[in-house]
């Protein structure tokens, strides 16, 4: 699949807003790091919702004609893309909601509303996964690990900008964030782990069943056109296999076990930040490959042979 | 009615006439203008509905080339229309037609990620999804004589290699063709129920073995062999 930036960034940007509000909202509410203070929770706030208006504007980037984008909400009964969408603007009432309840030290309807808020953030990412993990048409894709996966780095890319939060607000004291963020980034590599080695196993369509000469070889003599198409331009993309191996382990190096060791041997808001920035570049990349890895069946009728 | 084609793989020649047909009719049709980019340059690309590609299936010499012509399926599971997240694609009722509305399309590109036969395609110049109508604005045209009241790649193709019809009839021309011919719909493990069947190669028939006599040297040899025998 062709990776687009645009949705590249959008993904991986969401992921971090809603994971960031969902982990910092459970963590106060279950008691184990409340908001330091009114001044913390208002501008951690302000940033995360910041920084998810700019994803779904991101969103938006690769759209052929978003005159019409505001119709995404219409088919909510069928389509993923429709569920996100409408997750994700239920979000913003939610989130506000929670926010003026915590001001006006309303605690109970603070209790509720976050609840709320951060499972509509979660869900949201959910549906995000479910967008890709639905298409029959991409073997890489089909799979619950997908989801899962989508939940994993936003929380732990959260994780990171929670305790990011936490070191810039007051520094040190925030033993029980780093454990909690060092676990998510823990499981977080096991899923992309696990989801690489599914990608990895042998389980592909070939030629022979997609043209139905099950029975004999296909090969491809003529593709029909002597240019790109709109389909070899969005399923074509083709990475060779020693630069997927090589971005795989910048991915898990650079974006998972450094900001995890970061995060647990020591404090500072600076180290704090870099290992952010770290965490969200290793996503970046890792998301690039989740698309560059994808490989739509229709190339089996463009002359490949296993897909 | 559940409206679809039928194309015979045994017959077709992969003569692009009917991608050139359907091209014709839809440029101007409900879906037009179908806009190419750099039609006249090194590297001419656009919307088509129908592509054919050819294919050698077997080893040489028991190998036969097979011209595979590909258009939308008109699924009963349309997939496609499923993941629409706009509403913009949908599937008729009354004739399983699958069609999309450019005013409702916002060009998020998902129902041609949906579709394993690569039957949509973005028309890069208006910003929406377009695909195979089974020429709709032809098939009722009531100002058509009825012979003509087909898609124009059916009408087109010179083998007729192509039939179209109401796969819920089963007296229908799709409907005994595949009956007879054992057609088969592509990739039906995916679940998407393609309404479009293909009729398999026929098997080669037997070359007839030229029968030759004794050649002329066998004929002196059997001749001086019965003397020196006497």
């Amino acid at each position: 699949m062709h990776p687009a930036l645009s949705i590249i960034a959008f993904t991986v940007t969401t992921g971090l807003g809603y994971g960031w509000v969902a982990l910092g909202i459970v963590l106060n509410l279950t008691g184990v790091a409340g908001w330091q203070d009114a001044n913390a929770f208002g501008w951690t706030a302000g940033v995360s919702l910041a920084v998810i208006t700019a994803g779904l504007v991101a969103s938006t980037l690769h759209l052929a004609n978003p005159r019409n984008a505001w119709r995404a909400v219409m088919r909510v009964r069928t389509s993923w893309l429709s569920r996100e969408a409408v997750l994700a603007l239920v979000f913003y009432p939610a989130f506000i909601g929670y926010a003026a309840c915590l001001f006006a030290d309303a605690g109970r309807a603070a209790a509720l509303l976050g609840w709320l808020t951060a499972a509509i953030a979660l869900a949201t990412v959910f549906a995000t996964g479910m967008i890709y993990a639905c298409l029959r048409t991409i073997r890489q894709w089909n799979t619950p690990l997908v989801p899962a996966n989508y939940l994993l780095s936003a929380l732990a890319l959260g994780g990171l900008a929670l305790h990011a939060q936490r070191e810039l607000s007051a520094p040190g004291g925030g033993a029980a964030v780093s454990a909690v963020v060092f676990g998510l980034l823990m499981l977080a590599i096991a899923g992309k782990v696990v989801y690489w080695l599914k990608v990895g196993l042998p389980e592909a369509r070939t030629i022979d069943v997609a043209t139905g000469f099950r029975m004999a070889t296909v090969r491809l003599l003529d593709v029909g056109h002597t240019a790109g198409t709109f389909l070899t331009d969005e399923f074509g993309f083709q990475v060779s296999r020693p630069v997927l191996v090589l971005l795989k382990a910048v991915a898990l190096a650079a974006g998972y076990l450094l900001p995890a060791i970061l995060v647990a041997e020591g404090h500072g808001a600076g180290r704090a930040l870099v290992a952010l920035l770290l965490g969200y570049a290793g996503a970046l990349v890792e998301r690039w490959l989740f698309f560059a890895e994808a490989q739509h069946v229709v190339r089996l009728y463009h002359g490949q042979q296993r897909a | 009615m559940r409206l679809g084609l039928v194309i015979d793989l045994d017959t077709c020649v992969g003569c692009n006439a009917c991608a050139v047909a359907c091209k014709q009719w839809n440029a101007s049709g409900t879906s037009g203008p179908l806009t190419d980019q750099s039609p006249f340059g090194r590297d001419p690309t656009g919307v088509w509905f129908n592509r054919i590609r050819n294919y050698e299936v077997g080893h040489y010499p028991d190998s036969k080339t097979v011209h595979f012509p590909m258009s939308c399926m008109h699924c009963d599971e349309a997939w496609c229309v499923d993941v629409c997240p706009t509403g913009a694609s949908y599937k008729r009722a009354e004739d399983g037609i699958v069609l999309v509305d450019p005013d409702k399309c916002m060009g998020c590109n998902y129902c041609a990620w949906a579709c394993p036969y690569g039957a949509r395609e973005l028309d890069r110049a208006e910003g929406v999804m377009k695909k195979c109508t089974l020429c709709v604005d032809r098939i009722y045209d009531e100002a058509l004589p009825e012979t003509e009241r087909q898609p124009a790649c059916v009408l087109t193709c010179p083998t007729h290699a192509r039939l179209f019809g109401d796969f819920d009839d089963p007296h229908s021309a799709v409907s005994r063709a595949v009956a007879e011919r054992g057609g088969q719909p592509l990739m039906p493990e995916l679940g998407y129920a393609p309404v479009n069947h293909y009729l398999p190669p026929r098997a080669p028939r037997e070359a007839p073995a030229y029968e030759r006599g004794p050649s002329l040297v066998d004929r002196v040899k059997d001749w001086v062999n019965q003397a020196v025998a006497r």
